[in-house]
């Protein structure tokens, strides 16, 4: 999409005899659209309450305009990316009571009760077992 | 009662899902607007009983993984468990039946169906756990062996090896119209658990 970038409004750098853009890499590491960039280039458009906002509201409290750096970037997703993969598979802490407890059902499992396995049966009859 | 015959399928777009109500805001919510994100995510799948002749949703229930550490085992203890320090489980998280469908039973067959899935499953889990939305509910599960765990009594388990005897035990009672497929992998697996255990 590097194509339909229009770099003409944005503030051109000059380092080592060569221009280039500073435009700033969006937070999947590629260079945003121009309609969600100011005038300097530096993206606007942010996914509301993520931590880079939080981090862009930190930064403005404590006098920084402007926090966009590529680290604050790869630190966000990264910390988007750690929430997502502790939701996936959620993890039960229990108190040693409870792990005891769930410890010594593996151990010895209990026998089913009449109830499971009247649902067993019906569900069988319903469905079979394929 | 008019015969009516039922169906478990896994949540797809053929589904209509803005008909559903159960009765409880949260859960009808969540089945038409979150159920399909969340199984394009992999957070969660969503299993549905569907009616056949009018192929309305009847109830749904989901599956996701969990995780329980048990870190805090003293050694003795934790060396005789098959797998440490994390067990594996597999969670129910939200289950509803339509009120059209309501006190026909569907509700006890969604957990067996769960049972039947995660016993099948590549990947071995050691429990089913369930998230009771109150005492009834609580009440609900623990008709069926579910336990709730002694620091969360809103969190349920059924160990799955007590859900496969379960499940052998009425392969052995019940008809034999799928005998040819009862030493397939489920009842040949806890065979092995028990003969392992003793």
């Amino acid at each position: 999409m590097v194509a339909a970038i229009s770099w003409g409004r944005c503030e051109w750098r000059r380092k080592g005899g060569f221009a280039f853009p500073s435009v700033r890499f969006d937070g999947y590491g590629n260079v945003p659209y121009r309609k969600n960039c100011n005038e300097a280039g530096t993206p606007t458009h942010r996914p509301a309450g993520s931590a880079f906002t939080a981090r862009r509201d930190g930064a403005s409290k404590t006098g920084r305009r402007d926090p966009g750096t590529l680290t604050d970037f790869v630190v966000a997703a990264a910390d988007e990316a750690a929430c997502r993969a502790i939701q996936e598979t959620e993890i039960i802490r229990l108190s040693i009571e409870g792990q005891r407890q769930i410890a010594a059902a593996i151990l010895n499992p209990p026998a089913p009760s009449p109830a499971l396995k009247k649902a067993a049966k019906r569900y069988r009859e319903l469905f079979g077992m394929e | 009662m008019t015969p009516v015959s039922f169906r478990f399928e896994a949540l797809a777009d053929g589904h209509d899902r803005a008909a559903f109500c159960c009765g409880d805001d949260a859960l009808d919510r969540y089945f038409q607007t979150q159920a399909t994100q969340d199984i394009r995510r992999r957070i969660a799948n969503c299993f549905v009983i569907v009616e056949t002749t009018a192929s309305q949703v009847a109830a749904y229930y989901t599956l996701s993984a969990a995780s329980i550490p048990l870190v805090d085992l003293p050694p003795d203890e934790a060396k005789r468990l098959p797998r440490y320090p994390t067990l594996p489980a597999v969670r129910i998280g939200r289950l509803a039946v339509d009120q059209r469908f309501q006190r026909r039973g569907l509700g006890e067959l969604m957990p067996m169906n769960a049972v039947h899935r995660t016993i099948q499953d590549a990947a071995a889990a050691f429990a089913l756990l369930v998230d009771a939305k109150n005492d009834q509910a609580t009440a609900f599960y623990r008709r069926y062996g579910f336990r709730p765990v002694v620091d969360k009594p809103r969190t349920l388990f059924l160990p799955l090896v007590t859900a496969q005897k379960m499940h052998v035990t009425a392969a052995a009672a019940g008809p034999a119209t799928s005998s040819a497929a009862d030493p397939s992998l489920p009842a040949s697996r806890y065979q092995t658990e028990t003969s392992r255990r003793t």
